[in-house]
C-alpha cells in the first residue's frame, strides 16, 4: 500500500475525484482514506480509467443504498466520518459515469452538506457577541485570557464555516 | 383532481415510474429504463435513491417487499394517475411543438 498525503476542502469535490482517476491511470488506485480523507492508501495495479465520486450522506446511508450502488456497478473505496463515501466505477471509452445523473439530485448532495455546516454558522456569532466574553477579555488576568481562547476559536470557527458555505454556495452555483 | 403539485416531472421520475408499471427493485429499474429509452436516459445510483425516498413521501410509489436489501417498489393508484396526467400534458406539448416548427 502506498501512502499519499493530500489536503482537500469538501467543495473541492469534483478535483479531488479527478486527482483520484488521475492517480488510477498512473496504476494507483485508491483502497482506502483516514485522517478525514487527507491521506490516502492506494493500491498499486494495472493502469486503469476510473471514475471516482463522492457523496454526502449523514450516517452512511442504509443498506439498501449500498445495495444500489454496489448493483449498479460502484465500489465503495473510502469514507471520511462515515457521511463521505468515496464510490469507484470502471469508466468506459468516452463516458465518464455518474452517480447524480440530474441537477436537482446533485444540488441535494450540497444543501445537505449546507445543512450540516449550518449549527457552525449560528453558533459562532453567539460567542462573539457574548457581552460577558468581551468583558472578561478585556479585564485580563486569567479569566481574561481564557476569554480571548474561546474568542479566538470563535472567530476560527466562523472564519472556516463561512469559507465552506460559499465554497458549497458556489459549487452549486456551477452546477 | 388537480395533480399540478406533482408535476412536471423531472425524466428520472418519469421513468421510473413508468418501470415501476411492474414492482422492481432499484437495479431493475435502470436496465429497464436503459432499455425502454434506446439507451438515451442513464439513471445513477445517487439520482434514484433521491427519487425513491421523493416519490415514496409523495405516495407515488410504494414499498412492496424487501429482499437482500433490496427495496421493491411499485406505483400507487395516485401514481398512476399522475403519470397519466404528465403524459395528456406531454402529448399536447409535442402536438402543439410540432404544429408551432410547421411539421
Amino acid at each position: 500500500m502506498l501512502r499519499k498525503w493530500k489536503w482537500w476542502w469538501a467543495w473541492q469535490d469534483r478535483e479531488h475525484e479527478a486527482w483520484l482517476a488521475e492517480q488510477s491511470r498512473q496504476g494507483f488506485h485508491l483502497r482506502r482514506v483516514a485522517v478525514l480523507g487527507v491521506l490516502h492508501y492506494f493500491e498499486q495495479g494495472a493502469p486503469a480509467e476510473m471514475a471516482y465520486r463522492w457523496d454526502f450522506r449523514l450516517r452512511g446511508g442504509r443498506e439498501d443504498y449500498h445495495q444500489l450502488f454496489r448493483d449498479a456497478g460502484w465500489e465503495l473505496v473510502g469514507d471520511v466520518g462515515g457521511s463521505w463515501l468515496c464510490w469507484c466505477k470502471a469508466a468506459g471509452e468516452g463516458q465518464q459515469p455518474e452517480i447524480f445523473t440530474d441537477r436537482s439530485s446533485l444540488l441535494a448532495k450540497y444543501r445537505s452538506l449546507l445543512l450540516v455546516l449550518l449549527p457552525g454558522l449560528s453558533v459562532a456569532p453567539i460567542i462573539l457577541f457574548d457581552r460577558g466574553l468581551w468583558r472578561d477579555m478585556l479585564a485580563g488576568g486569567n479569566s481574561g485570557l481564557a476569554a480571548a481562547g474561546v474568542f479566538g476559536l470563535g472567530v476560527f470557527s466562523l472564519a472556516l464555516t463561512s469559507v465552506a458555505t460559499l465554497g458549497v454556495w458556489r459549487r452549486m452555483k456551477e452546477a | 383532481m388537480d395533480y399540478s403539485k406533482y408535476l412536471p416531472l423531472s425524466e428520472a421520475s418519469f421513468y421510473m415510474m413508468a418501470a415501476l408499471t411492474e414492482p422492481s427493485h432499484g437495479y431493475a429499474i435502470m436496465q429497464k429504463v436503459e432499455a425502454m429509452s434506446g439507451g438515451s436516459v442513464t439513471i445513477g445510483p445517487g439520482t434514484m435513491y433521491g427519487a425513491f425516498s421523493t416519490l415514496e413521501k409523495q405516495k407515488l410509489i410504494v414499498k412492496v417487499a424487501e429482499e437482500e436489501r433490496r427495496k421493491i417498489y411499485a406505483l400507487t393508484d395516485l401514481g398512476r394517475q399522475v403519470l397519466a396526467e404528465q403524459v395528456r400534458r406531454l402529448e399536447t406539448m409535442v402536438a402543439n411543438g410540432r404544429k408551432a416548427l410547421g411539421g
